[in-house]
């Protein structure tokens, strides 16, 4: 591999990670919403008398 | 033995060095947005103008389901449709045909979608609204995308019920049932879908006689796809009346049917006398005013009952 091919070697493996790491942050988003979501909608739907 | 380890970890980088893995960016136009977000507009009006009260937390949920269905049926219509979307020039950059998701990967995400959205959907709002939306995303998979869309010039008539539910699901969100209301607003959007589609058409004929896709104009020619459009269109801004004449919208809603109404109709006359056939200037507008159109329709219902401007008494009881 010349320099030139190890630049973009390099830089097309930063891109990747960063393609993962933004997709891991995604799921753990959404799955983050969905567990909040769920907790008040349970709430929701127990109504007023959830505490009893 | 390091240096070796390095540059072998770097040859493999280099594989990759077409960017061949998907972003977060890909997988959410996997989802298709922009039809997403007409759908999700659709939806909103229904739940809107429905008769009785919705807590906003499950109101929030109703929509959010609307939209992940929506983006399931996306997601599962580009997994089913790589091999097409990839002869085309308006599909050929989605993520599954520029490889970057597989299409089997595209499938389960949508597949996944799909049932979480109906779950949800039955679990924290009701299951007449889920079952409507499970109904919807079968529809445009099965019905449209794997059977009528490679089959039948009138895959987009009898596909379009798909995308025309959303009032329905919306309604039926805070109803529980359906009523003579949504399905008028199902009706609209129904006859909307054909112009729409066949007016993009006509200047993605290529792309689709390309694919072989069956659309109007590669089956029956341009001259019957416009004589078709100006049809539809004619029925549509008379069936876009029908929610003032039926009590459920005001003057603000009538005056945007009428006069986008009138501009739709006389760009659908433009169309069926084009004499550029080659680069289809009036169908390009056609496209973007049926948008405009439909926009304005939804726009001005929720802006009445948000506004509490008073709809028209019923001419016909619903």
């Amino acid at each position: 591999m010349n320099d030139d091919d190890e630049k973009r070697a390099e830089l097309a493996k930063q891109a990747f990670e960063r393609a993962r790491r933004m997709r891991n942050y995604a799921i753990a988003g959404a799955l983050l919403f969905l567990v909040v979501l769920f907790f008040l909608m349970t709430i929701v739907r127990l109504g007023g008398h959830v505490a009893d | 033995m390091a240096t070796v380890s390095v540059t072998a970890e770097r040859r493999e980088a280099y594989q990759t060095a077409d960017l061949n893995f998907a972003t977060v960016g890909d997988y959410f136009a996997l989802l298709k947005p922009r039809v997403m977000s007409l759908v999700l507009f659709t939806g909103v009006a229904g739940l809107i103008i429905a008769p009785g009260t919705i807590h906003v937390a499950t109101a929030f949920t109703a929509l959010l389901a609307i939209a992940v269905g929506a983006g399931a049926s996306g997601a599962l219509n580009m997994a089913y449709d790589a091999d097409i979307d990839c002869l085309m020039s308006r599909t050929h950059l989605r993520p599954v045909p520029r490889g970057v998701i597989p299409a089997g990967q595209a499938a389960a995400f949508g597949t996944t979608m799909a049932i979480g959205s109906v779950t949800v959907m039955g679990l924290f709002v009701n299951l007449v609204a889920a079952a409507l939306l499970a109904f919807t995303i079968a529809f445009y998979v099965f019905v449209y995308t794997m059977w009528l869309k490679r089959l039948t010039p009138q895959n987009i008539v009898i596909g379009g019920l798909a995308g025309a539910l959303p009032p329905a699901i919306g309604w039926a969100s805070v109803t529980g049932g359906l009523a003579v209301a949504p399905l008028i607003l199902v009706g609209i959007i129904f006859l909307w879908t054909p112009p729409h589609f066949w007016a993009l058409s006509l200047y993605r004929v290529h792309d689709y006689a390309r694919a072989r896709i069956p659309m109007l104009p590669v089956v029956k020619g341009k001259d019957e796809t416009r004589r078709q459009i100006l049809l539809y269109t004619v029925v549509l801004i008379i069936s876009g009346v029908l929610p003032a004449v039926f009590g459920f919208a005001g003057p603000l809603y009538l005056a945007a049917s009428v006069l986008i109404g009138a501009w739709f109709l006389v760009e659908s006359v433009l169309v069926a006398f084009e004499r550029d056939t080659v680069r289809e200037p009036h169908a390009r507008r056609l496209f973007a005013v049926s948008i405009l159109y439909l926009f304005a329709l939804f726009a001005a219902l929720i802006i009445e009952q948000t506004a509490g401007i008073a709809a028209f008494a019923p001419l016909v009881q619903g």
